[in-house]
């Protein structure tokens, strides 16, 4: 299951909840991906020079909320190949909104370790 | 006369022939010349004695005779010079002497013829003359004197003519002054003509006139008196005559017995007989000596002129006019008037008349024309041809028309038009053969009416047996048609009517009933009358006296009976008929009608509806009780928008009493609903369709102001022809249910918000919780750069820190938190709640600056809850500030207050959320990029707590951007002494852990349990059945068993005994946990052996003390 770092999938995931985001980098390295874990703030200037096959960004966070990141990595053409927003709000509007910025997928929190594994 | 100028002739001649005498004798001795001396001389003699025409002849014999015989007698016709001389002086003395002769001769002969004449005349006139001298003494008299005086001439010549001439008055007897003597005395001409008596010798008297004359002399002086002395008995007598005659004939006259009126030429009456006096009552004397006497007899100066003009106009003679006069009582005369003027011999012109009293004829007539004209039936007349020449009023009233338009043939005009012609034939055909005439026909009036009339006439014939004309009578027969018109219907009725109708004597014998009679009570036609009506009552014989009395004992008091009857057919059946009896006269006695309906299906049918009234009026009644006390506004609106019926809650809505309302107009009573209702109502009036469940916003006048909502549903009201003549409203006031429902709109809403944000708040650590689970499931576990189950803790902490806030703010929401109080000092407090906060402001790199107070600021308070204020402040200001702000946290003494307030350099609050921000479940901005996490309950814990503690707390802001301050007040107490205990909240207290047993059937729940009282340190074990539980129990030996009530299978009172009745569980602590807290509830559970009785959800602070 362990494949090389070149075979695997560069994954980025990106939450203000600094636990919630290590364990789930941890988690997704442990499936096999390259995950690295950050902060909203940060992850532009990571996924320059990552850049990440897979986004998984967190919507609510202060100053730089889940759409803003992604909007700034597709207007700085880093967009990944995968972009998933991953939140605890499961409204409808959210997900419509999603759909809108651009997201293939939105995951609820806390979802199944192999979605997000076969997601990615 | 012829013998007196023969002798005068003869005397020329005889003188001629003295003179021819004394010629011859003397000869010619005188000469020539002389010859005609003689013969002249003869001349002087002839006309002295024979006259003019002698004289002539003797001048012409004389010269004959000197011619002749002394001259030349050869040429007697030529004379010598002195002849002719001679001759010339003869002719002229001849023919002066001749002339002065004869006008002696004639003055001579005058004076005596005079003279006789006189004489003659004196002594044969034939009133006396007395001639007298200046002493008055006759001189002479005539013989009408002598006899008059009753003496001879000669006896009386030189008498004073006082002694013979006595004279008085005729009326006095007084002796009269003699005239003679005043004319001598006063030589004035006297003359007295009236009532002078002569007294004769004799003794005797005459009546006389006289006059008396002075004689006067060539000098004007008075020597005697003639006295003429006239007897007038004769013509006195004669007069006397005359006047007996007249007196007579004035008799006759005056006792005419017709009324003598004679007037002159201005008018006066100047005739005025006895009769007339009668008639007028003006006496001859009144009427004659009157100046304008007609203006007595006909004072009416119009009725007056008009007569007089009648005279004028009518000439000399009329013959019977009348005339109206003025008696002197003042009564009114007429009278027949017949006249005739012309001027008569002596008394000129004059017009005389006679005259009738015809004032009672007249009376008569116009009596009789009253009569006519007051005539009870119409009266005309008409000529011969059939025109109309009079109608009396009574006529005119029946025919509708005025006297003047029926005159001629205009009597037609009032004829009904359908009539006229049939009349008009009628009338005119019988007219001019004298035919009685008789027909009934109509009159129409102007006015529509009609009238009926009897018209019948008879011609009327003179002495001849022409027709004259015809007088016919009109009787006005309406009444009469119309009663036999009338008559004619009500039989139509009797015959016809559905009542049967029976008349009976008084004794109770029928004499007529209707056939409705008959076929009720089932007799042939007229079968009944005869009988009694006895036979036609159903009571027996017991009961029928007593009816039948109080019947008539009703008839004869009240005249009628109304009732229903039990009657009896001929067949015998018996049927009810609604009767009414009535008593009548009739041909003077007495008789019942009886009038009556066969009723018994319809008592049947009404007894029936009576039922169903008293049954629709109960239900009227109990629609009246409940549209009245209904819980709702009710009304009643007619067409024009009326209110016609109105509850009292919908009365009230509009803030009025029902009957303020009733027949008010709606826009009247709402007038600012009224632009929304009416068009409603008029939909319903018109369509038919009612409106359901419309809402209505809006004010009302009892509340204005007060925004309100209704709903309310519109009905439209049929009136029994179908038409829709109303509209009931049913109005249900929904404003405070809108409110709840707004309020729990926005309750929800929030609910929404705080369930996302609950639910967003429990992902991310149950996300961190999961992946941490799913590592250490994973094989390479060995790796120990990753301290999962530290992730894991922390995690747990935050969601049981979570669920404390949850329970908190549920507890205290509830007023069920119970606070340990104790005297402490603030800034312990302040301090112990900055190190709580101090990771999660570091985090954020906030500078926090404390500003604490000096001095003490002890209040009584419950440490951890006043600590947990201040976390929540902080953290809230950390939350709500961007990183790296500054956060200031100051305390101070204030008015007896202790101070605690923060302020930040954050997002601040809109003004409009100042009020909310301490409400459950109110956050700042709902947005995902702004969302700081948290519940949203924070300041709601703040300010319920601090208000538990008699404080208030308060948020100021400057607007958004411009940070916050939330400043908290609490009250100092006196001492700070007792400031020692920092004792904290048992869940602390790990020595006290105890062992639970979690009885739930909600995983979730159990679970949860779990989470919290194994995060206070607790032991804990999950049973999820009521079945197991009691064994698990026996393996798990808990100091505390949390048992759920509702549980499947085997109950929690179940589970309880059987716990209870467990060895081994001895001393165990059995808490109820249910979803009932009612005393009921709560005894049950003690029945069945629980301890405790919890009601879910059940706060953490509740189990920490139960643990404790």
């Amino acid at each position: 299951m362990v494949k090389s770092a070149t075979d695997r999938v560069r994954t980025i995931v990106v939450d203000d909840d600094s636990d919630g985001c290590a364990i789930l980098a941890k988690l997704l390295e442990k499936l096999g991906c390259d995950a690295r874990a950050c902060t909203n703030s940060e992850c532009v200037s990571i996924a320059e020079t990552f850049h990440p096959d897979l986004a998984i960004l967190d919507l609510a966070m202060p100053e730089t909320d889940g759409f803003q990141v992604a909007e700034a990595l597709v207007s700085r053409g880093l967009r990944p190949a995968m972009l998933v927003a991953y939140s605890g709000f499961g409204d409808q509007e959210t997900i419509s909104r999603c759909k809108q910025a651009g997201f293939d997928y939105h995951l609820l929190k806390p979802a199944e370790w192999d979605t997000v594994y076969l997601g990615g | 006369m012829k013998m007196i100028l023969i002798s005068r002739y003869l005397t020329a001649v005889g003188l001629v022939l003295a003179a021819w005498a004394f010629q011859a004798l003397v000869g010619h001795n005188f000469g020539e010349v002389f010859v005609f001396v003689p013969f002249l001389i003869a001349a002087v003699l002839t006309s002295w004695l024979a006259g003019f025409r002698a004289t002539l002849l003797s001048l012409v014999l004389g010269y004959l005779v000197v011619a002749l015989f002394y001259v030349n007698p050869a040429s007697p016709l030529i004379l010598g010079k002195d002849n002719v001389v001679a001759l010339g002086i003869y002719v002229v003395i001849g023919l002066s002497t001749g002339l002065l002769a004869e006008s002696l001769h004639r003055a001579v002969r005058d004076a005596e013829a005079l003279a006789g004449r006189l004489r003659v005349t004196f002594q044969s006139m034939s009133d006396a003359v007395m001639v007298t001298d200046a002493q008055a003494r006759i001189t002479s008299l005539n013989p009408k004197a002598a006899e008059l005086l009753g003496r001879s001439e000669e006896a009386v010549i030189g008498l004073a003519i006082d002694q013979i001439y006595s004279i008085r008055d005729e009326r006095t007897g007084q002796e009269i002054d003699n005239p003679v003597s005043q004319i001598l005395r006063d030589g004035l001409l006297a003359t007295q003509t009236d009532h002078l008596i002569l007294l004769r010798p004799d003794g005797s008297s005459l009546p006389i006139e006289h006059s008396a004359a002075p004689i006067q002399n060539k000098s004007g002086e008075v020597d005697g008196a003639v006295l003429v002395v006239r007897d007038v008995h004769e013509r006195r007598e004669a007069t006397r005559l005359v006047q007996e005659s007249e007196r007579r004939f004035r008799r006759v006259l005056e006792n005419m017995p017709v009324g003598l009126i004679a007037f002159d030429e201005a008018a006066n009456i100047i005739v005025w007989n006895k009769e007339c006096e009668r008639l007028m009552g003006f006496s001859a004397t009144e009427i004659v000596e009157h100046e304008n006497a007609l203006e007595l007899i006909l004072p009416d100066p119009i009725y007056r002129h008009k007569i007089l003009r009648q005279w004028q106009e009518r000439g000399n003679s009329y013959r019977n006019w009348e005339l109206d006069v003025c008696t002197k009582d003042g009564s009114t005369r007429t009278l027949a008037w017949s006249n005739i003027s012309r001027e008569f011999p002596i008394s000129g012109w004059a017009s005389w008349g006679i005259a009738y009293d015809v004032t009672d004829r007249k009376r008569a007539e116009r009596h009789l024309h009253r009569l006519l004209a007051a005539a009870p039936v119409g009266i005309y007349q008409t000529d011969a041809q059939g025109d109309c020449l009079f109608v009396n009023e009574r006529w005119c009233e029946i025919a509708g028309i005025s006297r003047d338009a029926a005159l001629g043939s205009g009597w037609a005009e009032a004829v009904h038009p359908e009539d006229r012609q049939r009349v008009s034939e009628t009338w005119y055909g019988v007219a001019p053969v004298g035919k009685e005439f008789h027909i009934e026909f109509r009159f129409l009036h102007p006015s529509g009416e009609i009238r009926w009339v009897d018209s019948r006439a008879n011609a009327i014939y003179d002495e001849a047996g022409e027709v004259l004309g015809f007088l016919g009578a009109v009787t006005d027969v309406t009444s009469r048609m119309k009663a036999e018109r009338e008559h004619a219907l009500y039989m139509h009725l009797l015959e016809n009517m559905n009542e049967g109708v029976s008349l009976a004597t008084e004794e109770g014998t029928i004499i007529y009933t209707n056939p409705a009679e008959d076929r009720m009570f089932g007799y042939e036609p007229g079968e009944l009358v005869g009988r009694n009506v006895a036979i036609q009552n159903a009571y027996p014989d017991t009961e029928n006296e007593r009816i039948v009395g109080a019947v008539m004992e009703r008839l004869k008091t009240e005249g009628s009976w109304t009732g229903d009857w039990q009657n009896k057919r001929k067949d015998g059946t018996q049927f009810v008929s609604s009767s009414q009896i009535s008593a009548l006269e009739l041909e003077g006695s007495r008789h019942y009608l009886c009038v009556q309906r066969d009723v018994t299906e319809q008592r049947r049918a009404e007894e029936a509806l009576q039922h169903s009234e008293r049954t629709a009026q109960h239900r009227l009644a109990l629609l009246d009780t409940i549209y009245d006390t209904a819980p709702v506004g009710l009304g009643l609106l007619d067409a024009e928008l009326r209110y016609v019926r109105i509850n009292r809650l919908l009365a009230t809505m509009d803030g009025k009493t029902p009957e303020q309302c009733i027949g008010r107009p709606l826009r009247e009573l709402v007038p600012e609903l009224a632009d929304r209702l009416e068009p409603i109502y008029r939909r319903v009036l018109e369509t038919g369709e009612p409106v359901i469940a419309r809402e209505l916003h809006g004010t009302t006048p009892a509340d204005p102001g007060n925004e309100r909502d209704w709903l309310a549903s519109y009905y439209p009201v049929h009136g029994p022809d179908g038409s829709v003549v109303g509209v009931s409203s049913v109005v249900l006031d929904i404003t405070e249910r809108k409110r709840t429902e707004e309020s729990l709109r926005e309750a929800d809403r929030r609910k929404n918000e705080f369930l996302a944000m609950l639910a967003h708040e429990l992902r991310n650590p149950l996300a961190a919780i999961r992946y941490a689970a799913n590592i250490s499931r994973l094989p390479n576990l060995s790796e120990t750069d990753f301290d999962v189950a530290e992730v894991i803790e922390r995690q747990v902490e935050y969601l049981a820190h979570l669920v404390d806030d949850l329970l908190d703010i549920s507890r205290i929401t509830q007023g069920r938190i119970r606070l340990r109080r104790e005297i402490v000092n603030t800034e312990t407090i302040v301090r112990r709640a900055v190190e709580a906060v101090r990771p999660a402001l570091e985090e954020k790199e906030h500078e926090l600056t404390l500003d604490l107070y000096s001095g003490p600021l002890p209040v009584s308070a419950d440490a951890t809850r006043l600590e947990q204020v201040c976390q929540n402040l902080l953290n809230n200001a950390a939350k709500y500030t961007e990183r790296g702000g500054r956060i200031r946290l100051t305390t101070r003494a204030e008015g007896g207050q202790a101070v605690i307030a923060v302020s930040d350099s954050g997002v601040g609050i809109p003004h409009g959320l100042l009020t909310q921000v301490f409400d459950p479940f109110v956050q700042g901005e709902q947005t995902l990029d702004r969302s700081q996490g948290g519940l949203g309950i924070g300041l709601t814990l703040v300010r319920q707590i601090v208000e538990l503690h008699g404080g208030t707390v308060h948020a100021a802001s400057e607007g958004m951007g411009h940070g916050s301050t939330f400043t908290v007040r609490l009250p100092m107490v006196e001492s700070t002494a007792a400031e020692t205990s920092h004792s904290r909240s048992a869940s602390c207290d790990h020595s006290t852990a105890k062992r639970v047993l979690v009885v739930e059937d909600n995983r979730d729940a159990a679970k949860m349990l779990q989470l919290i009282l194994k995060a206070a340190g607790h032991e804990v074990t999950l049973c999820h059945t009521g079945t197991g539980a009691a064994e698990l129990a026996g393996e798990f030996l808990p100091d505390v068993v949390l048992l759920d009530i509702g549980l499947p299978g085997k109950d929690g009172y179940e589970v309880a005994r059987e716990l209870r009745s467990t060895e081994s569980l001895r001393g165990v602590r059995i808490v109820a946990l249910s979803g009932y807290g009612q005393d009921a509830d709560r005894a049950k559970s003690q029945a069945a052996g629980f301890d405790e009785h919890l009601v879910k959800p059940v706060d953490t602070e509740t189990l920490r003390a139960l643990l404790s």
